[in-house]
C-alpha cells in the first residue's frame, strides 16, 4: 500500500512495510512546524495499523464482515435467507521441480490464495444438501464470474472475493432448497429417510495454531530432484522415467456462522519417482515411489533416497523378461509391505461401500436414476451391517490421531481439526473384533452415523486446500498375529491344501492416485463399481521349496472388503502407508495452478503382510500389448 | 524484436553449436535409418520445440493477484508414411475416430540441453506416433476405397526445398522488463474499477512471451527462429438489471514491453472502458435489425477475419465436409472492387502499428509469404500450406499451430487495403443516407468488438457471428449517437461481403487468438473502418442470473 503527504514542500513517499515508523516520527520532529504533527501521528498511527496487520487477521476480519452483512441481508424475494454460511479461505506457497534422467524440465514457485465458500438455506434438519437435480447433476450452478484472492493483505479484496462466491452459492442453495421441497412432496419418501437431518451440529472452536516457518533451499531441491532422476540413465531398458518434487505449504483460515474458528498450517512434500518399460511381449509396464514428508527438511539425502531408486529401476527392468501369467488361480494369496497398505487404502476407503458415510440423495426425477445412476452419489450399504460382522474377528480398524508419527514415520494423514472445525478423537473404533461399530464421517449425517467423527479431511486440489470425506489415519490391528517366516509358511500350507504348486505375494498394487504416467493401464475404469488395481509386483511362491518367481500380467479379480473376513493370518509388526487418497468427493483439479499434487492425506498402520484365505489371480486379458519398437531406445544404442 | 540472421559463414557454426538443435537433427538421423525400413515405411519425420518463457501479472481492483514467471518445452512430432500422394494425413470419411482421438499431444522436454534425456523422449514419442501413423495410413487406404472418389484430386503433401535458418537464443533476461514497475501499472489501472459500484469484475493483466521455434526435418530443414510478444488487457464487466452480462477490454499488444502505450494512455484507457461499461448497464435493449451499419476498424478486422478468413484457408477447402465458399471463385469479383485483402506474416508492423500474426516461418518449415488474396475485389490465392488443393500446389507459408497441434492453414496478419478511402465523416454521411434510402430512423455503429466465431461446414448453416461490446446508434436526424446493448452482428458470408461499400482512411488493430483445429494461434487484423450497406443483428445470449444481491465490498 502506498501513502503520500507532503511536508513543507518535499515529498514523502511510504512504499512498503520496511519503512520504519519511528524513522518516520524522527524525521517529523525535525522538520515539521508543531501545528503539523497531530496531523502526522494521525498518519503514522494509521500506518502503524496498517503495515502491522497481518493476511490472518485481514483474512479473518473480512470473512467476519462479510459473513455479518451477507447472514443480515442477503435474500431473494420470497425465497429464503441463508441460516448457514463457511469460509475457507487458503494461504498457500506451491514449489515443484521436474527432471528426466538428471536434466530439469520445469520448475514451479509461486504463492496462491483460494476460498471456499460453503452457503446453506433451510435448517440443519432440512437445507439443500443430499439433493440432487438436473441442474446438479449437470454442473449447471455456478456464476459467470469471480474474483481471484489478492496476494496482497488487502482488507477490501479480500471481501470482494468472498462476496461474489457468497452470491453465486445462496442463489443455488436457495433454488435448490426450493426444487428439494418440491420433490419430497411429490415422493413417497420412507420415514426414517424423510427424518435424516441433512447437516449435525458440531462444537464451537477456536483455534488458532501458529504458521509453520518453513524455508528451504530451492536449489537443492532442484539439485535432488536432478540428481535422483540421473539414476535412471543406468537402466537403458526403461522407456520413460522422471522425479517430481512437491512441497505444498498453506495456511488454512476458516470461519463460520456456528462460532467455528481455525487457522492451522498444512504441509506436505513428495517427491514422486516413476519409470516406464515395455515387456518382452509388448505389455506396458510401470513403477513409482511416492516419497512423502510434512516438512521439507525431512527430506533424506540423496544418498539414502539412490539406492531405493535404484532398487526399484532394477526391479522394473527384471520385470521386463518375467513370465506372463497364464492359467487362473483360486487360493491363498498373501499381500505384504505397501501392497498391504494399498488394499486396505481401497477395499476400507475408496470403496463405495466401505469405511466412508454416505446417505442416498434425495432425486428430483427417476429419470436421472434410470439413466445416470453410475454417476449419483449412493447410500453406504455396509453401514447397514452395523454392530454385524463384516471382516473377521481377529481384525479391528480404528481412526487414530494421538500421533504424528509412528516408529519415527511421519503420518501424513495427521491433523489436529477437521476441514469443517471438528477435532476428530485420538481414536474411533470401526470395526472391533471384526464388527462394524462406526463409520468415517463429516457433518453430513447418515442412517446410523448422524454425528461428525471429524473425517472432513484436508484435500490438495489446484494448489488450494478442499475438503473431503477421509481417513486420515487408519490402524488395521491383529488380535492373533505369527511372524513373518510363519506367515509365509502358512501361505504355502493353504496352498499345498488347495492343491497347487505355488501361491501368489504380492507385493506392490498399483496406487490409482500415485499421479504417474502409465497408470491408466493398472487401474479399473468400470465407472460407478468397486475393482481394486492392478498388482504391480507379484510372486509365484513354490510350495515345494519356498523360491520366489517375479511374474506378470495378473490381476486379483475379486478382492474386496469381504475378503478380509477370510484370512489364513497377519504377520505380527506394524508399518505405515502414506498415500494422497480420493476420498468421498473427489474431483481434484491442476488446471489453474499446474500443480499436480493432488488428493487427501492419508495414513494406514497395518501389519506388514496379511494372506487371504481364497483369492482369483487370472491373467487380465484387457492388457493391450505393443509392438516391438522400430528404432532401439537411444540409451541402448552402442550397448 | 530481436535481430534474426541468415545462415551464412560465421551463423552457420553458430546453428551446430545448438545444442538442441544437435540432438533433434541427431535423433531424426538415426530414427529414419530404421524407419524407412519398417513395415509401412516413413517418409518424412519433423520435430517441432515450441520453448516458451512466460511472465504473468494479474490484478484485480488495484490488488495483485498473480506474479508468475514459467519456461516450457513443448514437442509436436509429425510422422508421415505412405507417400505424397496417399499418405496417413489424408481425411477419413465419415469417420469417428476424429471425435475419440485427442487433437493435440503434448509432450514436454527437458528444458536442460541434456543429449540422454531429450533423445529418450523424442525416441518414445516417436514410436507412439508412428504406430498412430501407420495405423491410420492403413485406415486412410481403406477409407479411399469404401468411399466415393474425392473432389480434390491433388496430392497429400508437397515438395519443398529444404530451409536452413537460424536466430541466436533469446531469452526473457535479455529484455528490459521491470516487473514492480508493470505490476504498479496494472494495480493502477484496476485501481480505476474500484471507484464505481456497477462494475462487478475490473482486472488488468499483462503477459510477456518469449517464444524460440524450432524445427527440425528428415528431409534436411532447420530452423530456429524467435519471437516474442506482449499484451495487456483491461478488463471490466458490470450487469444489467435484466442479467445480461455487459463485459468490456481494452487490449494493446506490442512485441516488446518498452513499445507498449504509455502510463498515461492506459490509465486514461481504464477510465474510459469503466465510464462506458457503466452506461452500457442502463442503455437500451436492441431488437433485431438489417440496416446500414459501420463497423470500427476495430470491428472490421474481425469482422474479416470470421467471414471471409476462415473461407480462405487452404486445408479447410480440401476438406469435403467444407462448405468451401470460395474454392471456385478464384478470378470472379467477390468483394467491392476498392478492397484488397491481403495476408502477411513477414511483417511485424502495420502503418507503425505492431501486429500478432508474424512470423518468418510456419510450423511445417516453410518461409511465410504474402499472400494477395483478393486484388480490388478479385479473389486471387488461398492460405496454403505444404497440403496442396486442385490448383494450388505449392505452400505460402500458412501452415501454424498451436504447440502440441498438428498445423493446419491459418491466417497470419489479415490487412484490408482501400483504393479510396473514406474520412469517418464521409462514412457516416454515407450511413445516414442509407438508413434514410431504408426509411430507418438509424444505423448503427459497432466500436469496439471482442471476437467471433464462424461456421464452415456444410451440415450448420454456413454463417457467422461477431460479438460486438460497444454498439451506437446513429440517428438520421442529428440526435446523440445512443448506446445500446444485447446484440450480436450475423450473418452468411457471400451475401454478407456484397454489401461492404466502403472502407475508412484509418487502420485498426485487433491482435486476436484465433481457436481451431490446430489450436489456437495469434491473428492480426488490420482493417479500416467498413460502411455495410445491410447487415444483420440479433439478440444475444444473456445471461439468466440476476446480478448479484448484495453491493460489492
Amino acid at each position: 500500500m502506498n501513502f503520500e503527504f507532503v511536508i513543507e514542500g518535499s515529498k514523502l513517499i511510504i512504499q512498503d512495510s520496511k519503512f520504519k515508523i519511528q524513522n518516520l516520527k524522527k524525521l517529523v520532529m525535525k522538520n515539521i512546524r508543531k501545528y503539523i504533527v497531530t496531523l502526522v501521528l494521525f498518519v503514522t498511527g494509521f500506518l502503524t495499523f496498517a503495515q502491522a496487520e497481518s493476511f490472518e487477521s485481514i483474512a479473518f476480519r473480512a470473512m467476519q464482515d462479510e459473513m455479518n452483512r451477507n447472514m443480515s441481508d442477503l435474500k431473494l424475494d420470497r425465497l429464503k435467507s441463508p441460516y448457514y454460511l463457511s469460509y475457507l479461505i487458503t494461504d498457500a506457497h506451491l514449489f515443484s521441480v521436474e527432471a528426466q534422467l538428471g536434466a530439469l524440465v520445469r520448475t514451479l514457485d509461486r504463492p496462491l490464495r483460494n476460498q471456499e465458500t460453503s452457503v446453506l438455506v433451510g435448517s440443519h434438519q432440512r437445507n439443500n444438501l443430499n439433493f440432487i437435480n438436473e441442474n446438479k447433476l449437470f454442473g449447471w450452478y455456478g456464476g459467470s464470474f469471480s474474483i481471484p484472492m489478492t496476494l496482497e493483505n488487502n482488507y477490501d479484496a479480500v471481501r470482494r472475493s468472498l462476496w461474489v462466491e457468497t452470491d453465486v452459492q445462496y442463489k443455488e442453495a436457495a433454488e435448490l432448497i426450493e426444487a428439494k421441497f418440491a420433490a419430497m412432496n411429490q415422493q413417497n419418501i420412507p420415514e426414517d429417510e424423510r427424518n435424516l437431518a441433512d447437516f449435525s451440529s458440531i462444537p464451537s472452536l477456536n483455534k488458532i495454531v501458529p504458521s509453520q516457518q518453513i524455508t528451504f533451499d530451492k536449489a537443492k531441491i532442484e539439485k535432488l530432484t536432478k540428481d535422483l532422476s540421473a539414476v535412471f540413465s543406468n537402466f537403458p531398458h526403461l522407456t520413460k522415467s522422471g522425479v517430481n518434487t512437491y512441497i505444498f505449504t498453506a495456511d488454512a483460515l476458516y470461519l463460520n456462522n456456528e462460532a467455528i474458528k481455525y487457522k492451522v498450517p498444512f504441509s506436505l512434500v513428495c517427491i514422486r519417482v516413476y519409470a516406464e518399460a515395455v515387456a518382452i511381449d509388448g505389455e506396458p509396464l510401470m513403477d513409482y515411489i511416492n516419497f512423502y514428508f510434512t516438512t521439507p527438511d525431512q527430506i533424506p539425502t540423496l544418498e539414502i533416497l539412490k539406492p531405493q531408486v535404484n532398487q526399484m529401476a532394477t526391479l522394473l527392468t527384471q520385470l521386463r523378461t518375467a513370465p506372463a501369467i497364464q492359467e487362473s488361480y483360486s487360493g491363498p494369496v498373501m499381500f505384504e509391505g505397501e501392497a498391504v497398505g494399498e488394499i486396505v487404502s481401497q477395499c476400507f476407503v475408496d470403496n463405495p461401500n466401505g469405511l466412508l458415510a454416505a446417505r442416498k440423495p434425495i432425486v428430483s426425477n427417476p429419470v436421472l436414476l434410470q439413466r445416470y445412476g453410475q454417476f449419483l452419489p449412493k447410500e453406504n450399504k455396509l453401514e447397514q451391517l452395523t454392530d454385524k460382522k463384516v471382516i473377521t474377528r481377529e481384525l479391528s480398524v480404528a481412526a487414530v490421531h494421538g500421533q504424528k508419527t509412528y516408529n519415527g514415520m511421519p503420518l501424513i494423514g495427521y491433523y489436529e481439526v477437521d476441514a469443517q472445525g471438528v477435532v476428530p478423537a485420538s481414536k474411533t473404533v470401526l470395526i472391533e473384533d471384526g464388527v462394524l461399530r462406526a463409520l468415517l464421517t463429516d457433518r453430513t449425517p447418515t442412517m446410523k452415523n448422524g454425528s461428525s467423527n471429524g473425517h472432513r479431511c484436508f484435500a490438495i486440489s489446484d494448489g488450494s486446500l478442499t475438503g473431503t470425506l477421509g481417513s486420515g489415519i487408519l490402524e488395521l490391528t491383529a488380535t492373533e498375529t505369527m511372524s513373518y517366516e510363519a506367515l509365509k509358511e502358512a501361505l504355502i500350507a493353504a496352498a499345498k491344501e488347495e492343491d497347487y504348486e505355488y501361491a501368489y505375494i504380492v507385493r506392490k498394487m498399483a496406487n490409482p492416485m500415485a499421479g504417474v504416467p502409465g497408470l491408466s493401464a493398472f487401474v479399473p475404469s468400470n465407472a460407478g463399481t468397486f475393482g481394486v488395481s492392478r498388482p504391480v509386483y507379484i510372486y509365484r511362491i513354490s510350495v515345494a521349496d519356498g523360491t520366489e518367481e517375479l511374474v506378470r500380467s495378473a490381476k486379483i479379480a475379486d478382492l474386496s472388503l469381504k475378503s478380509f473376513k477370510r484370512i489364513v493370518g497377519v504377520a505380527d509388526t506394524q508399518e505405515v502407508y502414506n498415500t494422497l487418497q480420493r476420498g468421498k468427493q473427489g474431483g481434484y483439479s491442476t488446471w489453474r495452478s499446474r500443480f499436480a499434487l493432488v488428493g487427501s492425506p492419508a495414513s494406514f498402520i497395518v501389519p506388514k503382510a496379511i494372506v487371504f484365505q481364497e483369492l482369483e489371480v487370472e491373467k487380465d486379458k484387457d492388457i493391450v500389448l505393443k509392438r516391438e519398437t522400430v528404432v532401439p531406445s537411444p540409451l541402448l544404442s552402442g550397448k | 524484436m530481436a535481430a534474426c540472421f541468415v545462415l551464412t559463414g560465421a551463423y552457420a557454426q553458430t546453428a551446430q553449436q545448438d545444442e538442441l538443435l544437435k540432438i533433434l537433427k541427431n535423433e531424426i538421423d538415426r530414427g529414419m535409418a530404421f524407419y524407412q525400413k519398417a513395415d509401412i515405411p516413413v517418409y518424412l519425420i519433423s520435430y517441432r520445440v515450441d520453448e516458451v518463457e512466460t511472465y504473468n501479472i494479474s490484478t484485480s481492483f488495484g490488488t495483485l493477484t498473480n506474479s508468475t514467471p514459467s519456461k516450457e518445452r513443448t514437442l509436436t512430432i509429425q510422422v508421415r508414411v505412405g507417400d505424397k500422394e496417399l499418405d496417413n494425413y489424408r481425411e477419413l470419411r465419415d469417420d469417428a475416430s476424429a471425435w475419440i482421438n485427442p487433437r493435440s499431444t503434448r509432450i514436454t522436454l527437458p528444458l536442460d540441453n541434456d543429449p540422454k534425456a531429450i533423445a529418450l523422449a523424442l525416441w518414445e514419442a516417436t514410436e507412439t506416433e508412428y504406430r498412430n501413423a501407420a495405423s491410420r495410413y492403413e485406415k486412410v487406404k481403406a477409407n479411399v476405397a469404401v468411399k466415393v472418389e474425392a473432389e480434390d484430386k491433388s496430392p497429400d503433401y508437397t515438395s519443398i526445398t529444404p530451409v536452413q535458418y537460424y536466430e541466436k537464443p533469446i531469452k526473457m533476461s535479455d529484455f528490459k522488463f521491470d516487473i514492480p514497475a508493470w505490476e504498479t501499472r496494472l494495480k493502477n489501472y484496476s485501481a480505476q474499477f474500484a471507484d464505481n459500484k456497477d462494475i462487478l469484475d475490473g482486472e488488468s493483466t499483462f503477459t510477456f512471451r518469449v517464444e524460440r521455434k524450432y524445427f527440425v526435418s528428415s528431409e534436411g530443414t532447420s530452423i530456429a527462429q524467435n519471437n516474442t510478444s506482449t499484451r495487456v488487457f483491461l478488463s471490466v464487466m458490470a450487469q444489467a438489471d435484466d442479467g445480461m452480462e455487459l463485459p468490456l477490454h481494452q487490449s494493446y499488444f506490442a512485441h516488446i514491453p518498452q513499445d507498449l502505450p504509455d502510463d498515461k494512455t492506459m490509465m486514461k484507457d481504464a477510465q474510459e472502458v469503466a465510464n462506458v461499461v457503466v452506461a452500457m448497464k442502463t442503455a437500451p435493449v436492441v431488437d433485431p435489425y438489417a440496416g446500414p451499419a459501420i463497423m470500427s476498424n476495430d470491428a472490421a478486422g474481425v469482422f474479416f477475419h470470421e467471414i471471409f478468413g476462415h473461407r480462405i484457408e487452404g486445408s479447410r477447402l480440401k476438406k469435403e465436409t467444407d462448405g468451401q465458399t470460395f474454392k471456385k471463385k478464384v478470378g470472379e469479383v467477390v468483394l467491392n472492387k476498392d478492397l484488397s485483402v491481403i495476408l502477411d506474416p513477414t511483417i511485424t508492423t502495420y502503418k507503425g502499428i505492431p501486429i500478432n500474426g508474424s512470423y518468418k516461418y510456419d510450423d511445417e518449415g516453410v518461409k511465410g509469404e504474402k499472400v494477395v488474396v483478393i486484388d480490388k475485389g478479385v479473389l486471387k490465392n488461398f492460405l496454403m500450406t505444404r497440403t496442396p488443393i486442385d490448383n494450388f500446389p505449392k505452400s505460402n507459408g500458412h501452415a501454424r499451430a498451436q504447440a502440441g497441434f498438428q498445423p493446419v492453414s491459418r491466417q497470419s496478419n489479415l490487412i484490408v487495403e482501400t483504393e479510396k478511402p473514406y474520412t469517418d465523416a464521409q462514412l457516416r454521411e454515407m450511413l445516414i443516407e442509407e438508413a434514410k434510402k431504408q426509411d430507418k430512423e438509424y444505423g448503427y455503429l459497432f466500436a469496439r468488438v471482442t471476437g467471433g466465431f464462424t461456421v464452415t461446414g456444410r451440415f450448420m448453416p454456413n454463417s457467422f457471428n461477431v460479438t460486438p461490446l460497444e454498439v451506437y446508434r446513429v440517428f438520421v436526424d442529428g440526435r446523440p449517437d445512443e448506446l445500446v446493448r444485447g446484440v450480436d452482428l450475423v450473418g452468411t458470408p457471400l451475401a454478407m461481403f456484397s454489401q461492404v461499400e466502403a472502407a475508412g482512411d484509418t487502420h485498426g488493430n485487433f491482435a486476436g487468438m484465433c481457436g481451431a483445429e490446430s489450436g489456437s494461434v495469434p491473428a492480426g487484423c488490420c482493417s479500416p473502418a467498413l460502411f455495410v450497406k445491410q447487415i444483420e443483428m440479433q439478440k444475444k445470449d444473456k445471461s439468466q442470473n440476476r446480478p448479484p444481491i448484495m453491493e460489492r465490498p
